[in-house]
C-alpha cells in the first residue's frame, strides 16, 4: 500500500489510485485462474472469442461458397474413395478454370489436363511455366489452390458449403447476439430496476405489473411469436430475445436496490450531501453490479441457445448466413440417412460454447459473491 | 462587522444549538389491497409521539430509552434523514423544516451523524479515501490533491495511520470502522453530532478508546453532540444532561448527575435500578412487571400506567401527563409531580 | 480421582479451528471446575473463545473445528470418550444451553409451546416418568407432556402460559423469548445450564427481569450455571466465580470479589478501567491501547503482550503457566504480586 506523506503531489495520488485498481484486479484474475472450472471456461471463451476476430484468416474458405460437387463431404477420417475421386475431381476442375482465366487455353489441351491426376496435372502446369506461357507466381498459386480445395476437415454440408469455416464464422453470430442481447437487455433492466427500486410508487408499480404480465410467456414461444409477427432475419430476432430478456435484470437489480437501500451507508451517503442521482450510481450500483455480471454471464449461454433454436425452427438467420442454429436446421434431415456430421459439428460447438459460459459463469459467482462477505 | 451582523451573531450565541418543538413522526403501515377488502385498516406507528427539546452549544444531550422508544427515529428526523410528521426544527435559531437544494447543504454541513453498525454504516466497496471524499466533495472541496491532505489529517485526527487510506471496510476491525465514520462526520465540519448508539456494538475496551477520542474531539473542534444510547453508565460518562424517553415521549431530563441521584419518573427510577453494577453495595432492584406495548397500541392517558408501580391513580389511565419542569432545569413528565391549579 | 461434589471438571480443553490461512485456536487448554449450585461467569471480549468453550464441552463445535485435546468430567464421566450417540442423551438432560439470540434460536414455524414439548420427547421425561409398564397409550402421554409444559411456561413467568403455548415465537417480545428458551433448557431437569450471553439481545429491564429468573430457577433446582458474558457487572452481580478469557486462555480466575475488586492481571485491571462507573464523581475511563489480535498463529508467550502497560521482556518469549494468587484465585501472568 502506499505510503503517503502528508503533502500528496499528484503523482502519488495517481499512482496510489492506480495500484489499488491494478491490485484489485490482480487478485481477481489470481481467483479467477485458482477456480478451476471457471478458468477452463474462460480459456475456452477466449479460444472463441479469437476464432470470431480472426474468422477470416483461419478460416480454409468462405464460408457460403457452395461447392455442389463436394455435397454431403464427410469429415476427413471417414472418407471412402469415392469421396476422395470427388475431392480430386472439384479441385482439378476449379485449377483450371483458374488456369482457364490466366492464360489462353483450346479446348483439346483443357480435355487431356481434365482426364490426368492432380499430380500429374500440376506437373503439366510445370512445364508449361518453363515454356513460359505461365508465369511461376501464377504457378504457385495454382497449387495452393489445388492444395487448398481439398482441405475441409469437417466435411461439406448439403450445398457444398465447407463445414468448418461455417462454424467458425457461425462463432461471430453466436458471439454477437449473446453479447448484443444482453448487454442491451442488461442495461435497460439495470436502469429501469434502479429507478423503480430506489424510487419505488407508481413507476415501480406499472413496471413491475408489465414484467409479471411477460412472464406469464415462456421465453421461446414469446420470441417465436414476435418473429411470426415480425419475419425473420438478425435484427428482429435481436429484438424478439431483448423484449422479455431484460425483465429478469430489472427484477434482479429492483430488489437488490430494495434491500440496499435499507443499510446505514446510504444514510451515511444522504449525511454527507449526496444528491439521490449519486447515491444511486456511485454508492449502490458498485454494490450490485456483481450479480449483475454473474446473470449476464449465465443468460449470454441462453441467448445463444435461443438463437440456434429460433434459427432451427426456420425463423431468425436465415441460409446460407452460417449460424450454428440455421446450420443444425438445414443438416436435420440429413440425420435420416446417416449423415451424421453436417448436424453434429455445429451442435458440438453450441454445447462447447455454452457450457463453457456456465462454467465461467457459475465461477464468477462464486469469486465475486462470497468475497464481499469478508469480514 | 455590521451593527446588523453583529447583533445577528449575538442573538445566535445565546440561543441553543438544535431546538425542537412538539416533534411527531408517525409511519403509516398500509395493509395490501387484500387484507383491506377483509378491513384491515392503517396501522399508525407512532415512533416519536410529541417531543420538544433543546441542546445547547458545547453540550452533550444524553438520549435513553429501550428499544422502541423513538429515540433512533428522533435523531434521524433531527437530521432531516426522516420529514417530521410535525414539529418544527431549528438549528441555530433558523427553521430548516423547508430546507432543500444548498440550503439543505449548508445544514448538512454543520449537522452530521455517527451510526451504530460499524458494518453496514461503510460502503463494503469504496476505499477509505473514496469513503471520506464524498462529504469532502459536497463541500465543495473539488482538489484532489487538496482532498487528499484533508483525508490524511482526518484520519491522524480520529487515531489510524495513514496508510490505512487505501483499505476497504472489510479489512478493519469494528473499533477502526468507527473511527472512519467519525473521520467521514468531522469531514463535513460540523457544529453538531448525532451519535446514534456509536458505541453499543463495540467490545468494551474499544467501547472506552471510542469515548475518549469522541470526547477528545469535542474539545478540539468544540462540537456538540446527541448522544444515543440504551447505555446507562455510558450516558452517565459523556452527558452533561440527560433526556429520558419512553414510548415516543421524553418522560424525565435532567442534568445528569441530578438524575442519577434524583431520579423522579417511576420508569426512570426502574432503569436505573436495573443497572448491573460492579459495585459492591447491594442495591434494592424494582423489576418492571410486562413488556413494553408496542408504539401502535394507542393508549390513553399515561404511556408508562401499564407498567407503572407508582400508580397515583385513576388519572393515569385517563389524562396524559405533560413535561413539567420541577426546578433546576429537571423537568418530568408524570402526573406525580405535576401541580394542578 | 473426583470430588463427590464436582459437578463439572474442565482439564485442558483446547478447540482449534483450521483455515486456509492458518490454525486459530479458538480455546487453548482451559480448565477449571464447577461444584454443585455454583454459578460462574465466563468473562472475555469477542475473540475470546467463550462462545466456543460451551459448545466444546457439549461437544457441539462446528466444522471445520475440532476438540483436539482435553476432558469434560461431568459427573465423574468424562464427556470427550463419549460416543456421539450417548452424548445425546446428555445435551438437553443433563447440560442445558440457552443461546444469545432467542429469534434464531427458536424454530419460527413451530409453536412455542411445540418446541418446549419437543425436549420433554426426546427425552422420554414423561414415558420414564410414568414407567414403561404403564400402557396407558399415547394420549394420556401426550396430556401429561402438555400439562408439564403449561407448567414450565408458568415457572419461567409467561404471563399466559395457555396462550403462549399456541403462539409462535415471533409473536412474542425478545424478553418472553428469552423465557420460553429458559422452559426448553429446563423441561429436562439439567444439573448444568450454560447460558451464552443470554441477556445481551435484551433491553436492561428485561436483563433484569432474566437475570432474576435464571437465578431463581437455577438455586430451586441447585443446579449449576456458567454464565456467558461481556458485561462485568452481569457477572458481579449474580456470580460466585468469574473466569476471564483472552484470545482462547483463561487469564483470570477465582471468586467473583476479588477478581473484580482486586483484579491480579493487566487485562481485568484493563477492562475494569475502561468501563465507565456511576458514581459521586465522575472516574475517567482509560481504554486499553490497540485491539484484540489476530487469533490466526498467535505468537507464543503472552498474548496480551503487545497492550499490557506493565510488560517487560520475558513476557514475549515463554509460555506462561496459570499461578495461584490467593485462594482460589489464579492469574497467567509473569507478575507476582
Amino acid at each position: 500500500m502506499g505510503e503517503l506523506s502528508i503533502t500528496a503531489s499528484s503523482m502519488d495520488l495517481y499512482k496510489a489510485k492506480s495500484r489499488i485498481l491494478l491490485s484489485n484486479l490482480s487478485s481477481f484474475l489470481r481467483e479467477l485462474v485458482a477456480h478451476r472450472s471457471a478458468f477452463l471456461g474462460a480459456v475456452v471463451i477466449t479460444i472463441f472469442v479469437l476464432a470470431a476476430i480472426f474468422a477470416p484468416q483461419i478460416t480454409p474458405h468462405d464460408p457460403t461458397k457452395q461447392r455442389l460437387q463436394l455435397s454431403l463431404l464427410p469429415p476427413f477420417w471417414a472418407r471412402d474413395e469415392g469421396d476422395l475421386a470427388r475431392l480430386e475431381k472439384q479441385a482439378k476442375r476449379e485449377v483450371l478454370k483458374e488456369l482457364g482465366e490466366l492464360i489462353e487455353i483450346d479446348k483439346d489441351y483443357l480435355t487431356r489436363l481434365e482426364v490426368m491426376s492432380m499430380q500429374e496435372m500440376i506437373a503439366e502446369l510445370g512445364k508449361l511455366t518453363e515454356q513460359g506461357r505461365l508465369d511461376r507466381k501464377d504457378l504457385l498459386s495454382l497449387k495452393d489452390l489445388g492444395k487448398k480445395v481439398m482441405v475441409h476437415p469437417l466435411g461439406c454440408d448439403r450445398m457444398g458449403m465447407d463445414l468448418l469455416s461455417r462454424v467458425i464464422y457461425g462463432t461471430r453470430i453466436s458471439l454477437l447476439i449473446g453479447i448484443l442481447v444482453v448487454g442491451i437487455s442488461a442495461f435497460i433492466g439495470v436502469v429501469l430496476g434502479a429507478i423503480a427500486g430506489y424510487y419505488r410508487g407508481w413507476f415501480d408499480n406499472l413496471i413491475s405489473r408489465f414484467c409479471d404480465l411477460l412472464l406469464a410467456f415462456p421465453y421461446l414461444i414469446f420470441a417465436i411469436l414476435i418473429m411470426v409477427m415480425m419475419g425473420g432475419g438478425f435484427m428482429n430476432m435481436i429484438f424478439a430475445l431483448i423484449f422479455k430478456a431484460w425483465v429478469e435484470f430489472f427484477r434482479l437489480v429492483r430488489g437488490e436496490f430494495l434491500s440496499e437501500k435499507t443499510k446505514e451507508y446510504i444514510d451515511a451517503a444522504r449525511v454527507a450531501g449526496q444528491n439521490r442521482f449519486k447515491i444511486i450510481v456511485f454508492e449502490i450500483l458498485p454494490n450490485i453490479i456483481h450479480s449483475v455480471i454473474v446473470l449476464a454471464t449465465l443468460r449470454m449461454g441462453y441467448m445463444i441457445i435461443m438463437e440456434a433454436s429460433l434459427s432451427y425452427l426456420g425463423l431468425g438467420v436465415a441460409p446460407p448466413t452460417p449460424a450454428w442454429g440455421s446450420m443444425v436446421y438445414l443438416g436435420k434431415q440429413d440425420i435420416i440417412t446417416g449423415i451424421w456430421w453436417t448436424v453434429t459439428f455445429p451442435g458440438l460447438a453450441i454445447l462447447i460454447l455454452v457450457l463453457s459460459i456456465n462454467l465461467l459463469g457459475e465461477g464468477l459467482h462464486d469469486i465475486l459473491d462470497p468475497r464481499l462477505k469478508v469480514n | 462587522m455590521s451593527s446588523e451582523v453583529k447583533a445577528k451573531t449575538e442573538k445566535q450565541a445565546k440561543l441553543p444549538l438544535v431546538k425542537i418543538e412538539g416533534i411527531k413522526k408517525h409511519f403509516i403501515m398500509s395493509p395490501s389491497l387484500l387484507a383491506r377488502a377483509f378491513g384491515n385498516r392503517d396501522i399508525i406507528l407512532k415512533a416519536v409521539d410529541g417531543v420538544s427539546l433543546e441542546i445547547k452549544k458545547d453540550e452533550t444531550l444524553g438520549l435513553v430509552g429501550e428499544s422502541g422508544c423513538g429515540k433512533t427515529t428522533l435523531g434521524r428526523v433531527i437530521l432531516k434523514l426522516y420529514e417530521p410528521t410535525e414539529g418544527k426544527i431549528f438549528f441555530k435559531g433558523e427553521a430548516i423544516n423547508q430546507l432543500t437544494g444548498d440550503a439543505l447543504m449548508q445544514f448538512r454541513h454543520k449537522a452530521q451523524i455517527i451510526f451504530q453498525n460499524p458494518y453496514a454504516s461503510l460502503n463494503p466497496r469504496k476505499t477509505v479515501r473514496n469513503i471520506i471524499s464524498v462529504p469532502l466533495k459536497n463541500r465543495g472541496l473539488m482538489n484532489p490533491i487538496e482532498r487528499e491532505e484533508e483525508v490524511l489529517a482526518l484520519l491522524k485526527a480520529v487515531g489510524l495511520s495513514e496508510r490505512h487510506i487505501n483499505s476497504y471496510p472489510h479489512q478493519f476491525s469494528g473499533g477502526q470502522r468507527q473511527r472512519i465514520s467519525i473521520a467521514r462526520a468531522l469531514a463535513m465540519r460540523p457544529k453538531f453530532i448525532v451519535a446514534d448508539e456509536s458505541v453499543s456494538s463495540l467490545d468494551v475496551s474499544i467501547q472506552a478508546q471510542i469515548i475518549n477520542l469522541l470526547e477528545k474531539l469535542q474539545e478540539e473542534y468544540r462540537l456538540t453532540y446527541l448522544f444515543i444510547t440504551h447505555d446507562l453508565s455510558v450516558i452517565f460518562y459523556v452527558s452533561d444532561r440527560v433526556a429520558v424517553m419512553y414510548l415516543g415521549k421524553i418522560v424525565e431530563i435532567a442534568e445528569t448527575m441530578e438524575l442519577f441521584e434524583n431520579p423522579l419518573h417511576p420508569y426512570t427510577r426502574a432503569l436505573l435500578s436495573a443497572i448491573p453494577t460492579v459495585a459492591s453495595q447491594e442495591k434494592k432492584r424494582i423489576i418492571l412487571k410486562g413488556t413494553v406495548p408496542t408504539p401502535i397500541d394507542s393508549t390513553k392517558g399515561c404511556g408508562f400506567h401499564t407498567r407503572c408501580f407508582m400508580k397515583k391513580g385513576k388519572i393515569c389511565e385517563t389524562d396524559e401527563p405533560v413535561l413539567a419542569s420541577t426546578g433546576g432545569g429537571h423537568c418530568v413528565c408524570c402526573h406525580l409531580f405535576q401541580s394542578y391549579v | 480421582m473426583v470430588e463427590d461434589n464436582k459437578l463439572l471438571e474442565v482439564k485442558n480443553l483446547t478447540t482449534v479451528f483450521p483455515l486456509r490461512r492458518g490454525l486459530v485456536k479458538a480455546v487453548d487448554h482451559i480448565d477449571f471446575e464447577l461444584r454443585e449450585g455454583e454459578i460462574m461467569g465466563l468473562v472475555g471480549e469477542s475473540g475470546s473463545g467463550k462462545s466456543v468453550s460451551m459448545l466444546s464441552i457439549l461437544r457441539l463445535v462446528a466444522y471445520p473445528g475440532k476438540t483436539i485435546e482435553g476432558q469434560v468430567f461431568f459427573k465423574g464421566q468424562d464427556l470427550m470418550q463419549k460416543p456421539l450417540a450417548e452424548m445425546r442423551s446428555v445435551r438437553g438432560r443433563g447440560i442445558a444451553m440457552i443461546f444469545q439470540d432467542p429469534m434464531t434460536t427458536m424454530n419460527p414455524v413451530f409453536k412455542v409451546g411445540e418446541q418446549v414439548r419437543e425436549s420433554l420427547k426426546i427425552h422420554r421425561i414423561i414415558d420414564n416418568q410414568m414407567g414403561k409398564s404403564a400402557r396407558r397409550g399415547r394420549k394420556a402421554g401426550k396430556r401429561a407432556e402438555k400439562s408439564r409444559v403449561l407448567e414450565l411456561l408458568d415457572e419461567v413467568g409467561l404471563p399466559s402460559p395457555k396462550e403462549n403455548y399456541r403462539q409462535y415465537p415471533h409473536e412474542l417480545s425478545g424478553g418472553m423469548q428469552q423465557r420460553a428458551l429458559t422452559a426448553i433448557a429446563l423441561s429436562c431437569e439439567p444439573k448444568l445450564l450454560l447460558a451464552d450471553e443470554p441477556t445481551t439481545a435484551l433491553d436492561v429491564t428485561i436483563q433484569a427481569q432474566i437475570l432474576e429468573l435464571l437465578d431463581r430457577v437455577t438455586k430451586e433446582r441447585r443446579a449449576s450455571m456458567i454464565l456467558v458474558t461481556h458485561d462485568l457487572g452481569v457477572a458481579a452481580e449474580f456470580c460466585h466465580k468469574i473466569m476471564v478469557m483472552y484470545a482462547g486462555k483463561i487469564v483470570e480466575k477465582g471468586p467473583t470479589g476479588k477478581v473484580l475488586h482486586d483484579p491480579k492481571h493487566p487485562y481485568t485491571r484493563g477492562l475494569l478501567r475502561s468501563i465507565p462507573l456511576i458514581t459521586k464523581e465522575k472516574v475517567k475511563i482509560k481504554s486499553i491501547p490497540g485491539s484484540v489480535p489476530d487469533l490466526i498463529n498467535l505468537p507464543h508467550g503472552c498474548a496480551f503482550y503487545p497492550r499490557c502497560d506493565k510488560a517487560s521482556p520475558g513476557c514475549e518469549e515463554k509460555e506462561i503457566g496459570l499461578k495461584k494468587v490467593g485462594t482460589d484465585h489464579w492469574i497467567r501472568c509473569v507478575l507476582n504480586e
